[in-house]
């Protein structure tokens, strides 16, 4: 990841997304971490990011380097959706 | 969704596995139930009834494991891309195989003992029937802690 980058975080708990709708500058690097005792994914729809399963307080981050409107959800429980939009 | 999509269709976001499931849970437990109230029956008429019916649960459960089975690993291995897993994950494929070979096992004794008539149910049947139970029950409870329904709140 790029050094110097703006970091956003982003937490996974009781089956939502905190916060559920991001919207940041591209070069932006976002951190989901999954805060529940259960595992869990962000998918996004166009597969532009596909990590490995998130256990408990694990983290997954992501370069938002490319503009546009990242929908995505946990493969686990697809009730859980977010969405990214990078400017 | 695209619901041209097979793969979208079937797994995406309408996880058949967490359907199936409830099949072979709920026909096992109520075979076993029955089998275990058939022993305390006195009149041989109503025995004779309500074990016939927990075979029929017992065969329909071990014939429900085939699809549930598949639909599991089917999402295991299109939702997850089959990455190695761990954690309840894991604990869940392992303890649903266990169900599955179990359910499957008593569901062959009790067919093995049907088909030849006179035999008798071998001792420790019912005592497998209560382990499968404890095993279903524990993986079905898994289950519903990894989709959220056990989740309190």
């Amino acid at each position: 990841m790029a050094a110097g980058s703006p970091t956003v975080d982003v937490k996974i708990d009781n089956f939502s997304v905190d916060p559920a709708t991001l919207t940041v500058k591209a070069g932006t690097q976002i951190t989901w971490t999954n805060a529940e005792d259960i595992p869990n994914t962000v998918v996004s729809d166009n597969q532009s990011f596909k990590p490995k399963v998130l256990d408990t307080d694990e983290t997954f981050t992501f370069l938002a380097s490319k503009t546009g409107t990242y929908s995505y959800f946990c493969s686990i429980h697809p009730k859980v959706t977010g969405k990214l939009v990078v400017e | 969704m695209n619901p041209f999509d097979p793969r979208s269709a079937l797994l995406a976001k309408h996880a058949q596995h967490v359907v199936l499931v409830h099949f072979p849970i709920a026909l096992f437990l109520m075979g076993a139930a029955c089998d275990f109230a058939s022993r305390w029956m006195k009149n041989a008429t109503n025995r004779a009834t309500v074990a016939a019916a927990a075979h029929l649960n017992l065969i329909a459960a071990a014939a429900f494991v085939l699809p549930t089975l598949a639909t599991g690993i089917a999402a295991w291995q299109w939702q997850l891309a089959g990455q190695k897993l761990k954690g309840l994950l894991f604990l869940h494929l392992a303890m649903g195989s266990a169900s599955s070979l179990l359910i499957c096992t008593v569901a062959w004794i009790s067919l093995r003992q049907r088909r030849a008539p006179g035999s008798t149910l071998p001792a420790g049947y019912l005592l497998l029937e209560l382990l499968t139970s404890v095993i279903v029950a524990l993986t079905a409870h898994l289950g519903g802690f990894l989709s959220g329904v056990n989740v309190p709140g």
